[in-house]
């Protein structure tokens, strides 16, 4: 009701919506929403606005190794150590974003030796826990490891999920009474004199132009932090640089598999929930917007997994993906040698701006240290004298009935009482994602919770069309069932279904074979002659290599080339099975 | 046991030729690894695009590209293996043609439109509504069927002018689905939380409307009054289809017709499950559930196929072959990183459909791009990667500058390959190139297999999906390839 009263104003009399708060936070990934938690916890009002969906930006797209510190530990020892200190700490107040997987660094044949020592050394005099293991045992623990394995460490890496890591924070921020916007840019900070006093902001879906006002304005916008800072006139000096990842359709390995060397590309496979991630690239890029995976990397990273786990060479891909690495590096290059470590930033200090830091570079892993730092630095400025306690406040534990991410602080009462008079339909339960699991419940709520729909926050918010079918059935039937609840219009759901379908395409032209391009001719084929999509033809086509000749007979056994037929592509590999024991599988449903 | 045809691939292309062939007094086999393409297809056999009368588009294609199915056979040949298809069906799946084989147009679950050539009984009526924009239909949609909105559909027609459509929803409880929900437990992974039940797929439901479909006609009655037909998603029953559409049509006193979800698709369930017992009654053998892995080649001639059944493999001999083992979908080509393979034979694989989709002009815009990222770059292996990549990309430009024009037909149509790479083309078309034989061909033109014919989606330059041809070309070309090989062992 507020909210119609807002608009309203706006409607008629043209004059900005203005929000007042304590603390503006710029951007939804990782540092923002710890940021959020932080200064809820020391009872500082903040509202954190976020230009597309919570976790769009690196965090999102990054490879969810909660790091050990293993990995820094020859070339930058005090980075290492702050990844094994914070790891430690999430593993007990991030339980619900993290899976104790452990971690193994693997010497394989033809490595540099001298390397190892270098790290065994450098890890004893960080005080970092490795253990080496007996081959024949590590061997047990991850049967698809190279037979080229020498040497094998277990360290305590683990896996984190992105997502879950900000849905979390900005959910326990969101009790505490914080708010977050979500599809709001910042479009420039607003400068008085020497002071930050807000910013002007974009909503942007309705293009909608306000003003939100704040006593403190951090800028958590990762790699697009620079931009945000040259909109009050400082210069930021970022560097970019893009890795790519791929997605591998089953859990491969249980512990996260380091490559002990020289830190370089594809040297990480990290088991995440129901899938695996092989990475990395780095590659320097002009600008943090739209990374995208080119096929000299995906083919090096193909080649270079494989020499850490020859089985992946005949896995299923899914797709693969790229991120940008938000890297502060005043008077330095982007790439790999490129401080991992984070600056925060006082621009009172630095520029004569107050009211105003930055919180750049640093890492996942880090984020909740990052956070502590910015908000220790905003408590003081605004006389706050309650020290931090993320360290020691738990997080809350994942709700699929999370709050809603409020818009505008108000609340949407209409849909909260849509959700329970769901519960009580006999169908609620009706899945509509085989792949993730997702029931009609998961999705009406997933749609309702997001301050405004649109195709991209829905499809992240609920994983769909992320499991091996790759959304080739329930992307489908979840636009059936939005469209059905009037959640989205007639030309919402086409729009709907033939973005998704081409977006699916994006990450998966790199990766196309085997069942991934049996998979690719189905979903044409559904688009196409079932659901008759128009004005899309073109926009179906898929890749591979022009020219290619058959195999010389007998070279190589090409059964498997045509076993699990329509079946696989129908239902996809499910998760934790490979095509030996589908077959087993299917006898036990 | 040496059969006169040995069909490997048991799709609508290998069973069309087996029909043939049995026809024509052989002693055929079917070998199959797996069901075919026909699971998931809307049952209407399409033949080619959008047009009323699609054949003088279809001289058209033929003149432009050669090398098109449909170029190896003329139209009579084509009209010829239509007919033999409908007349052969016409008891166990009847379908229905226009004069000449002309397009119909019916009726699409988006309240759309589409066209196609040949349409199965329970889509028939469809045609006529769609024909008249006062007719006044009543969509119906189930509850719990989560694959259909009869709200949508009719949302579409409305927007198209056709405000006598209107929709309903019946409730599956009239179905005696009673609270029988089957518990799924979650999968390896994530948690272990239980849901409460599968959602409804449209073959069970077809299977139980066969059982009930009168309590269904009930519940219905009093919806129909004032309307001239009443559509459903495509679920009414599945052997027993013509009972229960004709049942209902008769209960309710209106026409009743089908609309074609998405997979399990009914219509190409039945149309495969018919022609699967027409074959065994009329003597057809099968032998199913396992790959042809290779054959016995000598001096061009097949002699026998090797199926990978359990324990020890087992040899097929025949005179002659017909190859229908589909395309990347139907697993007769495996499409790896490196290239794509033919499974049975080996044949090389044409991608004929990749020139057509290189882009207009990315290239000189990425180069800079890279060129930039070069100079900075402090990486040696990302150096060479982006080296690499920006000579493949000159090489590209330049090819595509001298190229034939040919090559930029469509150029200039969206692409949806962003990548620039240079191997990175439409596998759409790919495929084996064979001659008017429907033999196996190299690049020169030459036979590779002398008695191997191949048919349906294992054949290069085609795209069913965008020409709207899958079904016809399948079953022209499976008819064409029983007539050649018949005819080759009439010689001998
Ligand atoms: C390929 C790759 C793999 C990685 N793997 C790991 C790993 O395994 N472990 C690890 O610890 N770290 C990893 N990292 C690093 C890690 O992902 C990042 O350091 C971290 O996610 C950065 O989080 P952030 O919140 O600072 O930035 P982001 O997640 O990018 O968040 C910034 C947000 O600000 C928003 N924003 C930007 N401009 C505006 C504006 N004007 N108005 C409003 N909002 C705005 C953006 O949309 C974005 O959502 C990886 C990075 C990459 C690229
Ligand atoms: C979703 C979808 C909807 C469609 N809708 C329509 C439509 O509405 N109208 C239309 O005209 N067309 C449609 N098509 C296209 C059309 O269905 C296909 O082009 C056509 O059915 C292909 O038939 P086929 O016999 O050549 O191949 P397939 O149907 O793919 O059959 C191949 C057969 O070969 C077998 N096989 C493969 N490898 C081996 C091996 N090594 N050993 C033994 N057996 C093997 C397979 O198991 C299978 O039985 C659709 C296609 C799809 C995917």
């Amino acid at each position: 009701m507020v909210r119609d009263g807002l608009r309203k104003v706006v409607l008629y009399m043209d004059v900005n919506i203005k929000i007042k708060t304590g603390v503006l936070v710029i951007g939804g990934g990782a540092t923002g929403a710890g940021v959020l938690w932080d200064l809820s916890l020391r009872g500082i009002d903040a509202v954190l606005v976020e230009q597309r969906e919570l976790s769009s930006g690196t965090s999102g797209r990054c490879h969810g190794l909660l790091h050990s510190g293993g990995r820094y530990v020859v070339r930058d020892a005090d980075v290492a150590l702050e990844c094994y200190q914070e790891n430690q700490i999430l593993r007990r107040v991030a339980a619900a974003a993290v899976e104790e997987t452990g971690g193994f660094f693997i010497h394989l044949e033809g490595d540099d030796p001298d390397y190892v020592d270098k790290w065994t050394n450098a890890a004893e005099n960080a005080g970092l826990p490795f253990e080496e293991l007996d081959l024949s045992d590590a061997r047990r623990q991850e049967p698809l490891l190279s037979k080229a394995a020498r040497r094998v460490f277990e360290v305590p890496d683990a896996s984190i999920d992105p997502f879950d890591l900000v849905m979390i924070n900005v959910q326990g921020a969101i009790e505490r009474g914080a708010k977050v916007l979500t599809s709001t840019k910042v479009e420039r900070l607003i400068v008085e004199g020497q002071q930050v006093r807000g910013a002007l902001v974009k909503d942007i879906e309705s293009g909608e132009l306000y003003s939100i006002e704040a006593e403190v304005v951090i800028n958590a916008a990762g790699p697009w932090g620079g931009l945000v800072a040259a909109t009050a006139g400082v210069n930021l000096e970022m560097a970019y640089g893009k890795g790519t990842l791929l997605v591998y359709s089953q859990r491969l390995s249980n512990h996260v598999l380091n490559r002990l060397r020289l830190p370089g590309d594809g040297d990480i496979l990290v088991p995440a929930k129901t899938v695996s991630l092989l990475g990395t690239t780095d590659l320097p890029v002009p600008s943090p917007e739209k990374p995208k995976p080119i096929g000299g990397e995906v083919e090096s990273l193909l080649d270079l997994g494989e020499e850490l786990v020859p089985a992946l060479a005949n896995r299923r891909l899914l797709r693969a993906f790229a991120g940008v690495r938000p890297l502060y590096n005043p008077g330095q290059g982007a790439g790999r040698r490129a401080s991992r470590g984070f600056a925060v930033i006082d621009h009172e200090k630095e520029h004569g701006l107050s009211g105003f830091y930055s919180v750049v570079g640093g890492k996942l892993t880090i984020y909740r240290l990052m956070a502590e730092r910015v908000a220790d630095l905003t408590a003081a400025s605004l006389g706050v004298s309650t020290p931090c306690s993320t360290k020691d406040v738990c997080l809350p534990a994942l709700t699929e009935a999370s709050p809603p991410q409020d818009k505008g602080g108000s609340s949407e009462g209409s849909h909260a009482d849509g959700i329970s008079s769901d519960r009580g339909n006999s169908d609620g339960g009706t899945l509509i994602c085989e792949c993730e699991l997702l029931d009609k419940d998961a999705i009406l709520q997933a749609a309702r919770r997001l301050n405004r729909f649109t195709p991209g926050a829905f499809l992240r918010s609920t994983r769909l069309g992320h499991g091996p079918c790759q959304g080739t059935t329930c992307i489908y039937r979840a636009a059936l069932l939005l469209y059905q609840e009037k959640l989205i219009s007639y030309e919402e759901f086409q729009e709907f279904i033939k973005r998704n379908l081409t977006d699916r395409w994006q990450g998966i032209e790199q990766v196309l074979s085997g069942d991934q391009a049996r998979q690719l001719e189905l979903a044409r084929g559904i688009a196409l002659q079932n659901l008759q999509l128009r004005g899309s033809k073109q926009e179906f086509t898929s890749g591979l290599p022009r020219e290619s000749h058959g195999y010389e007979p007998g070279s190589k056994d090409c059964s498997q080339g045509g076993s699990g037929g329509l079946s696989k592509a129908l239902h996809g590999n499910k998760p934790g099975s490979g095509s030996e024991d589908s077959k087993q599988e299917g006898q036990q449903q | 046991m040496i059969y006169d045809v040995v069909i490997i691939g048991a799709g609508l292309a290998g069973m069309t030729a087996a029909l043939k062939a049995i026809e024509m007094g052989k002693k055929t086999i079917v070998v199959s690894h797996g069901a075919s393409t026909m699971q998931v297809m809307s049952g209407c056999i399409d033949l080619y695009g959008d047009d009323r009368n699609p054949w003088p588009a279809l001289e058209e294609l033929v003149s432009q590209n050669p090398a098109h199915p449909y170029a190896l056979l003329s139209q009579e040949e084509i009209q010829e293996a239509l007919s033999f298809f409908i007349e052969r069906m016409k008891e166990s799946c009847p379908y229905h043609n226009q004069e000449g084989f002309t397009n119909f147009r019916i009726p699409t679950a988006f309240g759309e439109e589409r066209s196609t050539c040949l349409l199965p009984e329970g889509q028939f009526a469809g045609q006529s509504a769609a024909a008249d924009v006062k007719s006044r239909v009543l969509v119906v949609g189930l509850k719990g069927y989560p694959d259909f909105s009869a709200e949508l559909l009719v949302e579409g027609m409305h927007k198209r002018g056709y405000q006598g459509w209107d929709a309903a929803e019946v409730d599956l409880s009239c179905l005696q689905m009673p609270g029988e929900r089957n518990e799924r437990v979650k999968r390896a992974g994530t948690s272990s939380r239980r849901h409460k039940g599968l959602s409804a797929n449209s073959v069970e439901i077809a299977k139980r409307l066969e059982k009930s479909w009168q309590h269904f006609a009930e519940e219905l009655r009093g919806m129909v009054q004032g309307f001239d037909a009443v559509a459903f998603p495509a679920v009414l029953g599945l052997d027993e289809h013509l009972v229960v559409k004709r049942g209902l049509e008769k209960y309710l006193g209106v026409r009743v017709f089908e609309v074609p979800t998405i997979h399990p698709s009914l219509p190409g369930i039945r149309l495969a499950r018919s022609l699967g017992a027409e074959l065994r009654e009329s003597g057809c053998d099968f032998l199913q559930g396992f790959p042809v892995v290779s054959a016995d080649i000598r001096e061009r001639q097949c002699g026998s196929i090797i199926a990978s059944t359990p324990g020890r493999p087992r040899c097929v001999r025949g005179k002659n072959f017909i190859l229908a083992t589909g395309g990347v979908l139907g697993g007769g080509i495996f499409a790896e990183r490196k290239g794509a393979r033919e499974v049975v034979f080996r044949l090389p694989v044409a991608n004929p459909g990749a020139d057509a989709y290189i882009q207009a002009d990315p290239h000189s815009a990425k180069i800079a791009d890279l060129t930039a990222a070069l100079a900075d770059t402090h990486s040696s292996r990302a150096a060479d990667l982006i080296a690499t990549r920006v000579a493949a990309l000159a090489d590209d430009a330049h090819k595509e500058q001298s190229g034939t024009p040919g090559n930029r037909r469509k150029a200039d149509s969206p692409q949806f390959t962003t990548s620039g790479l240079r191997h990175q083309i439409s596998i759409s078309q790919a495929g084996v190139r064979v001659n008017q034989q429907l033999l196996p061909v190299d690049e020169d033109g030459s036979v590779l297999l002398e008695n191997v014919f191949c048919a349906g989606r294992i054949l290069a330059g085609y795209d069913p999906f965008i020409e709207g041809s899958g079904a016809g070309v399948a079953v022209s070309t499976g008819y064409k390839a029983a007539l050649e090989a018949g005819r080759l062992g009439n010689n001998e």
